[in-house]
């Protein structure tokens, strides 16, 4: 199912953020600087954001960092809220299946161990 | 300026209008403030203002909400407060205080008085489907279409309760969603509701006249409100494609046979809000049971003073009350703290308070007023069938469940057994549902069910943030010494640097 118009007019008085190009799950999308990981998904046509352990689609639902449900990998981290997390040009992004592998492609699990990745901290300090 | 980063007279937990207005308060009497917030604006959900990237050309015309958020953050950059956005409080005890900014690690404040003013989230109500993509809390899709300006989906169904029942549809409506119906669970007002609110009006007027409005854009925008209609289950293959909704007594309990089916592509829910309690919990403070101010609510005395000495609390996180009562009990808890260091004497404190408890009680009015109307009823937590996850993060279905809620009425015995509550939300979308089957399998008012007890850190952080990994030393993890005086030696230095770039991100850009 498409959807028609999720990127709203920026309305009077707000103006959005230039144009960066980020990828999902391979793919070269472009998003607005401004724009959470989850509303650039979301604005692409994609609800589902990762895949459960048991194989349940799960999508953005609380939308504020809270509930933990749009967790997907970042620049190789895994587990990164989408919702509080703003892209940035180069950003790659891949919907998570499990507790970290990439739900697109040719089966190639986030890099390294997501346990021991040192860098994570830096996932969202872009923006 | 006196005091330090690490070493306030007063640590403000959360920026929204009560951390704001009590920091203004605390700050205007000579206090040292440091105010943290975890959002890379400040405003908090109410007052959240559009996304570092985007650029307000006219601030004129956009819409009243921002337009107190940022009136009220800029007020709040005419003071010496130290703000540091990004940044989660996730440990407190004592007089101490672990704070952790994005990206870097973990820095302990010593603080002589805290507010916490930690806001609240969407109140989750468990039935079948709730997990589906496109399944969306309002304050989510509020979010979207405010500060992204994105809203998926053709066709949204609103379900949910109470003032934002009105004003969340009527919004999205404004934004141009196409909603084909907004459920409200209460009752349709009647004749007595109306004059009661009325004798109710003085001093609320910008609230009623707001759902004088949003009702009129209800209407323009041909949106139907239903009373007395709560969703019991959402279906789709991947996503949400359609919904079940139904007719409701008086405790929001299905009626038998009044189902009926809609197509649509996001359902959006807004059954109120709870606050978040957390750090209250962390600290020991004591709580009573409000089911419409969120549930458990901490307990606090005539100047927002908890049980617990020089721990103060306002704002939705303190009983969900709304942003206009959030900014005065901020001010009253500002007052307070100010009043109690010293820095102004009871006498001021009493005169500088007395605007704001008048308002406080006027509004509480309305609150009587309306509490037919907004009465949350113990039918939404009897939703969720064996089939349905419970708990979200875990994967907890209700079959699963059941023989842990058989054998005892403790939470934390039933999250020990089955995981309930043990994921990075913490419990936040499950403990009301589990405390909901607790109750009704034991026979027990659910006031009677304690929450879980919460842990450190009350908000997932990063290994890194928490370790040192430039340390070396066999004796890192030797009991003593080691959390304070590594935490606060490596945070100083990366948490400024930290500062300054989230500042320059901040809401005082044009």
């Amino acid at each position: 199912m498409t959807v028609e118009r999720p990127r709203l007019p920026a309305g009077p008085g707000l103006e959005r953020g230039p144009v960066v190009t980020i990828t999902v799950d391979g793919r070269p999308t472009p998003a607005y600087l401004g724009e959470s990981v989850a509303a650039a998904l979301m604005a692409d046509g994609e609800l589902t954001l990762r895949t459960t352990a048991d194989g349940e689609p799960r999508g953005l639902f609380c939308g504020m960092g809270v509930c933990f449900d749009c967790l997907v990998i970042v620049d190789g981290v895994p587990g990164t809220r989408a919702c509080v997390t703003w892209v940035r040009e180069g950003m790659d992004v891949a919907r998570q299946d499990g507790p970290g592998h990439r739900l697109a492609g040719t089966g190639v699990g986030a890099e390294g161990d997501a346990d021991a990745d040192a860098d994570g901290p830096d996932r969202a300090s872009g923006g | 300026m006196a005091g330090s980063y690490l070493d306030p007279d007063l640590l403000v937990v959360g920026g929204g209008p009560a951390g704001i207005s009590a920091a203004l308060a605390a700050s205007a009497a000579g206090m040292h403030v440091l105010l943290a917030d975890e959002r890379p604006t400040l405003g908090g959900q109410i007052y959240k203002q559009p996304g570092p990237g985007f650029t307000v050309t006219d601030p004129a015309a956009m819409d009243r909400q921002f337009r107190y958020g940022r009136s009220l953050i800029e007020s709040l950059q005419d003071t010496d407060v130290s703000v540091r956005l990004r940044t989660s409080v996730v440990a407190v005890e004592g007089r101490q205080a672990v704070l952790v900014t994005e990206g870097s690690t973990a820095t302990t404040v010593t603080a002589q008085r805290m507010v916490l003013a930690p806001g609240a989230h969407d109140r989750p109500v468990a039935f079948p489907g709730w997990t589906l993509p496109g399944v969306i809390t309002a304050g989510g899709l509020q979010t979207l279409a405010k500060t992204q300006r994105v809203l998926p989906g053709r066709r949204m169904l609103f379900a949910g309760s109470g003032p934002v029942a009105l004003a969340f549809p009527a919004q999205l409506g404004h934004y141009g969603a196409h909603i084909v119906a907004a459920l409200e669970a209460g009752p349709a007002p009647r004749p007595a509701d109306l004059l009661g609110i009325a004798r109710a009006a003085r001093g609320n007027t910008a609230l009623l006249r707001d759902a004088a409005r949003y009702r009129s854009l209800l209407l323009r925008h041909r949106i139907p409100l239903r009373y007395g209609r709560i969703v019991v289950r959402a279906e789709g293959d991947g996503r949400v494609e359609r919904v079940v909704h139904a007719a409701v007594d008086a405790d929001w309990r299905v009626v038998p046979g009044t189902e009926q089916s809609v197509d649509v592509d996001v359902l959006c829910l807004g059954y109120g809000f709870v606050p978040s309690l957390e750090l209250m919990r962390l600290v020991g403070c004591a709580f009573d049971y409000q089911e419409d101010l969120g549930g458990h609510v901490v307990h606090r005395d005539e100047w927002h003073r908890t049980t617990v000495d020089g721990v103060y609390a306002a704002g939705d996180g303190a009983g969900v009350e709304g942003s206009f009562v959030a900014i005065d009990e901020g001010r009253v808890a500002g007052l307070a703290a100010a009043m109690d260091a010293g820095a102004m004497s009871a006498d001021e404190a009493v005169a500088a308070a007395a605007p704001a408890r008048h308002r406080l009680a006027r509004r509480r009015a309305l609150n009587v007023a309306t509490s037919r109307l907004y009465r949350v009823g113990p039918g939404i937590f009897e939703l969720s069938t064996d089939d349905t996850v419970v708990c979200r993060c875990e994967g907890v279905r209700g079959r699963d469940l059941a023989p842990a809620i058989e054998a005892t009425d403790d939470v934390n015995v039933v999250k020990a057994y089955t995981r309930a509550g043990m994921g990075p939300c913490q419990g936040k979308n499950c403990q009301r549902q589990v405390a909901a089957l607790i109750a009704r399998r034991h026979g027990r008012p659910v006031a009677d069910i304690a929450p879980a007890t919460p842990r450190m850190p009350v908000r997932p952080v990063p290994i890194s943030a928490l370790a040192d990994h430039s340390i070396e030393s066999p004796t890192l993890f030797v009991a003593g010494d080691a959390g304070s005086g590594t935490g606060s030696g490596t945070g100083s230095g990366t948490g400024s640097d930290t500062g300054d770039d989230t500042e320059s991100e901040g809401p005082g850009e044009p």
